[in-house]
């Protein structure tokens, strides 16, 4: 059983291509601190990784430190060729500058969950929180394709 | 269950796969031989049909091999790219093709690409947590070797260190990689332009040699390695400066730098890869990629052709254990003759079974042990001649997917050597004695 | 250990349904010795084949207590193994391994505690017939005359009560021949063992106690022959 809230792109597409309040669900607001985009893939694993892009508009240093998931083990993760294979090492603590972004994305830093006990389908949805120097950011994270290598909505400016 | 197998350390799955797939025909043999002593006649079947059987083997050995070789060579290939790019964290290079930038800086592939200038350079070479950022000069070469531009700090990285002589502390003073063919205290005079487009007698400054890199295992060590400022100044780039430079490296003047097609960055920690990535990712002013992620990428695609090349290699084997199979079933034929006087003197079928299975098992073992030699010198051919080619070194090491490769090819043609083994025992009696 | 025989309505047909052998009755004592003659295609060697259970036939053969026809294929063959002995026109041996090998196979097959009896047994019946046992040679170099006496101490290596022979001198000269007729007679008369064999060699047919002729599928008479000697 998952606890994370799934909820159907049926119902969401619509809001999404409308509504304003569609897009606050993708973006997440703190002290200037946004988090963008958060996006997964469809699976049927045990273990994903999430990807979402942070922008620091506020007047100090925000530090990444990690993320919650109820249920679910998140680790932050950074991406790494080793011996030709790919893996991905766990990362303390990123620290994203006053005017900056940090892009959590495939082959560089992610966030990995690991315990899902549900598949993931393309379309649904899922809450976790992003944990900051500033407090945690509750971040919506929808479900692409398995093999999307970016969020449907990229390129967006918000 | 699956969480125990989950909790083993990879060694342990991969040993635990071989021991399941070794153990099937180990149980076959102990099931079938149970009780008898066939060994003598075994041996003497073998002899029996010795040419035929040593061209059955060397059917499967090559079948084996070339399976073996492949996947082994493919890893190699992987390992040894991967290996040559891993001095190479991050590259900011003006946006373009990070494929075409990274066949550029990490494998010295010429191309034309448009440059960082200096500004740009100068803040990402102050950003606190950039500890390298080496500017590459490409376009020069002596011989077949290219001559290329950076600074003294970027050398030692490349070469861990380990660098006979010293680096450059002129700005006419080179470090060779380690297989040009210059010795240390050699003079030479770059040419313009590279391989059949160089032009000889353009440049008139020559450099001498004070180091030789060990051997990196990558394109560099055929490259000459020269401060950034020599190739400024031969081609008269560097505004101002006078003929001689006296100080050389960074920090260079941002109002006189020309431009850099790449910055080679190396953080002091490893999170600021990444966040140096965000920070230098910026629409149509710069792009910063990981060299391993590109690599990543190009395996990805290269992956399906991997799993092309996997499933053909299974099915080869698969229609290699079928023929196989079948040539045996032919093969038994010719002892007919000898299964039924084992049937008339009183022989139980298991025992006739036994007989004709450990025949047919003896084969396949020895076909899919000499496959596993054979795929060795293949897949060590494989990579002498692309090691020589490329300059990457490439080590293909026969690892487990081959050991496995090769378990389940025995695994799978022995257990269905028992089809072939009964219907030789159902043939009538008389018939075989007369026969 | 000898066993008598007894046949009743033993019927072998061809795969296109001629009768190829038609035995009403046949009684055969323990321990005697019978040959069996007849024209070529009469019969004779499917009668034998019959008798040791290597082909499907209707009818009954009892060779003591053990109706043979009416076990499957494996029950025959431990019956084989336990209680009969073959010899065949061209001896059948297996031509890579030696002497004691070929005589002895049977002991590769045999349960563990009886191998090393049958071994005994395969390297006395070879020296009794004037082979080395220790000669690891491959049968293939030895003559014919030796070969031939190989395929005998391989019958009788079991411990076997019944020997059955099918043409055994035919691919013989005539010294060889006589030599196999003395020491195969011999042999047989010291264990008291049954031998029914078929043979055109009068030499050999004329040491036996008793002759069957064969024509056309059918035993002539039942004459008896008293053995010359």
């Amino acid at each position: 059983m998952r606890l994370a809230t799934i909820v159907l792109a049926a119902a969401l597409a619509p809001l999404a291509a409308t509504a304003e309040d569609g897009h606050d669900d993708h973006l997440a607001e703190l002290d200037g601190l946004r988090a963008v985009h958060a996006w997964t893939r469809a699976t049927d694993a045990t273990e994903t990784l999430i990807f979402v892009e942070i922008q620091n508009e506020g007047e100090v240093a925000v530090t990444l430190e990690g993320a919650h998931a109820d249920g679910l083990d998140a680790t932050l993760v950074g991406f790494r060729l080793q011996d030709g294979s790919p893996v991905y090492e766990p990362v303390d603590a990123v620290p994203v500058a006053p005017g900056r972004e940090l892009h959590l994305e495939p082959d560089g830093l992610a966030i990995r969950l690991t315990g899902l006990s549900t598949p993931l389908a393309e379309g649904e949805e899922m809450e976790m929180e992003l944990v900051t120097s500033l407090g945690e950011i509750e971040i919506h994270v929808e479900v692409e394709a398995a093999d999307a290598i970016a969020h449907s909505h990229a390129g967006h400016n918000h | 269950m699956i969480d125990l197998w989950l909790a083993l350390p990879a060694w342990a799955q991969d040993l635990a796969i071989l021991l399941a797939l070794t153990i099937v025909p180990a149980i076959m043999a102990l099931l079938v031989l149970r009780g008898y002593a066939p060994g003598a006649l075994i041996r003497a079947v073998l002899r029996r049909f010795g040419w035929t059987n040593a061209a059955f083997v060397a059917l499967i050995a090559v079948s084996v091999g070339l399976g073996v070789g492949l996947i082994a060579q493919e890893r190699g290939l992987r390992q040894g790219t991967a290996q040559a790019a891993d001095k190479f964290d991050l590259i900011v290079a003006a946006p373009g093709s990070e494929m075409t930038m990274m066949l550029a800086s990490v494998f010295l592939q010429p191309s034309n690409v448009a440059l960082i200038d200096g500004p740009t350079y100068a803040e990402i070479a102050t950003h606190p947590q950039v500890r390298i950022a080496a500017p590459l000069a490409f376009g020069d070469s002596w011989e077949d070797a290219p001559v290329v531009g950076t600074t003294g700090e970027f050398a030692r990285h490349l070469s861990d260190d380990r660098i006979e002589g010293r680096t450059w502390q002129a700005w006419d003073e080179a470090v060779a990689g380690a297989f040009v063919p210059l010795a240390v205290g050699d003079r030479f005079l770059p040419a313009h332009g590279l391989g059949d487009a160089a032009e000889e007698g353009v440049h008139a400054d020559e450099a001498t040699i004070v180091g030789r890199m060990a051997p990196t295992g990558t394109p560099w060590d055929r490259a000459i390695l020269v401060p950034v400022e020599f190739v400024w100044v031969t081609h008269g780039l560097y505004g101002g400066m006078p003929p001689e430079p006296s100080e050389i490296g960074p920090p260079f003047d941002p109002e006189r730098f020309p431009g850099t097609p790449a910055v080679i960055v190396r953080a002091d920690e490893l999170w600021a890869n990444y966040a140096l990535r965000s920070e230098f990712t910026r629409e149509a002013e710069t792009m910063a990629f990981f060299p391993g992620a590109v690599l990543a990428g190009l395996y990805r695609v290269m992956g399906d052709v991997r799993q092309a090349m996997s499933i053909m290699a299974l099915v080869t084997q698969g229609l290699v254990a079928a023929s196989v199979l079948l040539g045996l079933v032919i093969l038994m034929r010719l002892f007919r003759r000898q299964v039924a006087l084992l049937r008339a003197l009183g022989a139980p079928g298991r025992f006739v079974l036994a007989v004709i299975w450990s025949y047919g098992a003896a084969l396949i073992a020895a076909g899919a042990v000499m496959g596993l030699g054979v795929g060795w010198v293949a897949a060590e051919l494989l990579s002498r001649i692309v090691t020589a080619r490329t300059d990457i070194l490439v080590v293909a090491r026969l690892g487990w997917p081959e050991l496995h490769l090769v378990a389940g090819f025995l695994c799978a043609a022995t257990v269905l050597l028992i089809v072939p083994a009964f219907t030789v025992l159902r043939q009538p009696v008389v018939k075989g004695l007369r026969a | 250990m000898t066993l008598p025989l007894a046949v009743r309505d033993l019927r072998v047909a061809s795969a296109g349904g001629r009768a190829l052998l038609d035995v009403p009755a046949l009684d055969l004592p323990a321990g005697a010795l019978v040959g069996v003659r007849g024209p070529s295609g009469a019969g004779k060697t499917t009668l034998l084949h019959a008798l040791a259970g290597l082909l499907e036939a209707d009818g009954t053969v009892r060779w003591g207590e053990t109706e043979l026809l009416a076990l499957g294929a494996e029950g025959r063959a431990a019956f084989r193994a336990r209680s009969l002995g073959l010899v065949f026109q061209d001896f059948l041996l297996f031509e890579e391994l030696g002497a004691l090998e070929n005589a002895s196979v049977a002991a590769m097959f045999a349960a563990p505690v009886a191998r090393q009896a049958i071994r005994d047994r395969a390297a006395d019946g070879l020296r009794g017939l004037g082979i080395d046992p220790d000669d690891a040679r491959p049968v293939s170099s030895h003559s014919g005359g030796e070969r031939q006496r190989i395929a005998v101490a391989r019958a009788l290596a079991g411990g076997a009560g019944l020997l059955l022979a099918d043409e055994p001198t035919a691919s013989l000269h005539r010294d060889a021949a006589d030599r196999l007729v003395d020491d195969l007679i011999r042999l047989v008369r010291e264990t008291g063992a049954t031998l029914i064999a078929v043979s055109h060699d009068e030499t050999l047919i004329a040491r036996m106690d008793r002759v069957l002729t064969i024509a056309d599928g059918r035993i002539e008479g039942g004459a008896t022959h008293e053995a010359a000697a």
